[in-house]
């Protein structure tokens, strides 16, 4: 059974892209069949997982009716595949969230990873209704915005999507600011655990592949004896432990129609 | 042949039912309201003329509020034994004195919250844009002041309204209380 897990907060610059590529890689690794859904128009992941896509994306999927695996392409890596998104927000009106959920299914993997753009917009929305967890990316740059935002967020990933806020992880911690107790606190506050603290390494932030994303690759496979790549295999470790996710009652995808008509 | 519905017997007011918004709008204006509580000090009601005094308004202004407060049941207007002059009374003393208690405590103290819980937000983007930039000497002292202003506010709104705020307020107050405590806002 599928578990579907999105990476986000309502921030750009976290490392929510490079963490969710390189986690899908240790579990890729470990046996599960991952597929990440991209519905980031920038094609970072595809840059990042060196997948070769080809014309079929999800959206001809759902508007032809064919197999969902028609627009699954193999990445660099055994076990890891990406599905292209091609959707538009004009797309999500047409599709409607239910049918992209039902054609997900399809797929037939372990774990299923929706990786949407900053900002906190029609795609989030989309991501919230299709993921059974929600793991919230935070930097200590602009700490107390992520903070902020993570609240309002796991709130509406709870409440209104049915998606568990499943912990956090606080991303490229460039000094011993961020204390046990200030960590216990933001747990409290978003009724998650901290998954893992990772420290900010600017060789990790080249993976990423620069502007033009050329030169973009999977550290965590190149550098696996590295503190960052022990912080991967401890978030990996996290997501594999949690419970498989059930199919959503149909009043949450229309609750996902109703934020982005609304927005 | 349908029956005629027979009149209900009036009682002086000018409508029987008003809708919240119009109540609202009518309560909105401070002058209503003063009138009203002079109206609740003068046992025996007021008359026009005093109570333009009282306020320092003309007493025709006086007057049109006193006929909107009438549409809404809150005063009438009673023609005294003495050579008949008119005195506007209060219409219910209890009623009108617990609505203005509402609207001075709980109404204001609401609304008050909800500046606070604003002015708060405002200083922290302003404390977070300080730590994330260089500031010369004279910022210093302005981030002093406001970080002071802003300890006051988060202690006022936890101390004091911690049930007037919503789950995620109180989250984010705590957090910012202990942000500050930790020195990274």
């Amino acid at each position: 059974m599928l578990k579907v897990f999105t990476f986000t907060i309502p921030k750009g610059g976290v490392g929510k892209t490079l963490l969710q590529a390189n986690v899908a890689v240790a579990l890729a690794n470990s046996g599960k069949k991952v597929v990440i859904f991209d519905a980031d128009p920038s094609k970072a992941m595809e840059t990042i997982t060196g997948a070769k896509t080809g014309p079929i994306t999800l959206s001809h999927v759902i508007k032809r009716n064919l197999d969902a695996n028609d627009a699954l392409y193999q990445t660099d890596i055994d076990n890891l595949y990406l599905l292209p998104s091609g959707l538009g927000v004009e797309s999500y009106f047409d599709l409607g969230t239910a049918k992209i959920a039902k054609k997900l299914e399809e797929l037939k993997s372990d774990i299923l990873f929706v990786d949407i753009p900053f900002p906190m917009s029609e795609s989030a929305f989309l991501a919230l209704g299709l993921s059974h967890y929600l793991v919230m990316i935070l930097s200590e740059d602009e700490f107390s915005l992520c903070v902020e935002s993570g609240i309002d967020l796991a709130r509406l990933s709870r409440h209104v999507f049915d998606c568990r806020p499943a912990g956090f992880v606080i991303n490229r911690i460039m000094s011993d600011k961020i204390s046990d107790k200030l960590v216990s606190l933001v747990e409290r506050a978003f009724e998650a655990p901290c998954i893992v603290k990772i420290k900010e390494d600017p060789i990790v932030r080249k993976s990423y592949g620069g502007p033009n994303k050329k030169d973009a690759y999977i550290f965590f496979k190149l550098y696996p004896d590295t503190e960052f790549a022990a912080g991967i295999r401890k978030l990996s470790d996290f997501i594999i432990a949690l419970p498989e996710g059930s199919r959503k009652p149909l009043g949450v995808f229309e609750n996902v129609m109703k934020q982005i008509k609304r927005s | 042949m349908t029956k005629k519905k027979p009149m209900a017997e009036s009682d002086g007011r000018d409508t029987h039912e008003v809708g919240i918004d119009i109540v609202l709008s009518i309560l909105g204006q401070q002058k209503r309201l003063e009138i009203l509580r002079s109206l609740l000090e003068a046992e025996a009601g007021s008359g026009v003329t005093s109570l333009a005094r009282e306020l320092s308004v003309k007493a025709p202004t006086v007057e049109k509020h006193l006929v909107t407060l009438k549409k809404i049941g809150l005063v009438k207007k009673q023609v005294t034994l003495d050579f008949g002059r008119e005195r506007w009374v209060i219409r219910g003393r209890m009623r009108i004195s617990k609505m203005l208690d509402t609207i001075d405590s709980e109404i204001s103290e609401l609304v008050a919250v909800g500046n606070l819980f604003e002015e708060v937000e405002k200083l922290v983007r302003r404390q977070q844009y300080y730590k994330e930039h260089e500031s010369s000497v004279h910022e210093l002292e302005q981030i002093r002041k406001e970080g002071h202003r802003l300890d006051t506010l988060l202690e006022q709104l936890s101390n004091n309204y911690d049930k007037l705020l919503d789950d995620d307020e109180k989250k984010k107050i705590n957090y910012w209380m202990s942000a500050r405590s930790a020195g990274i806002l």
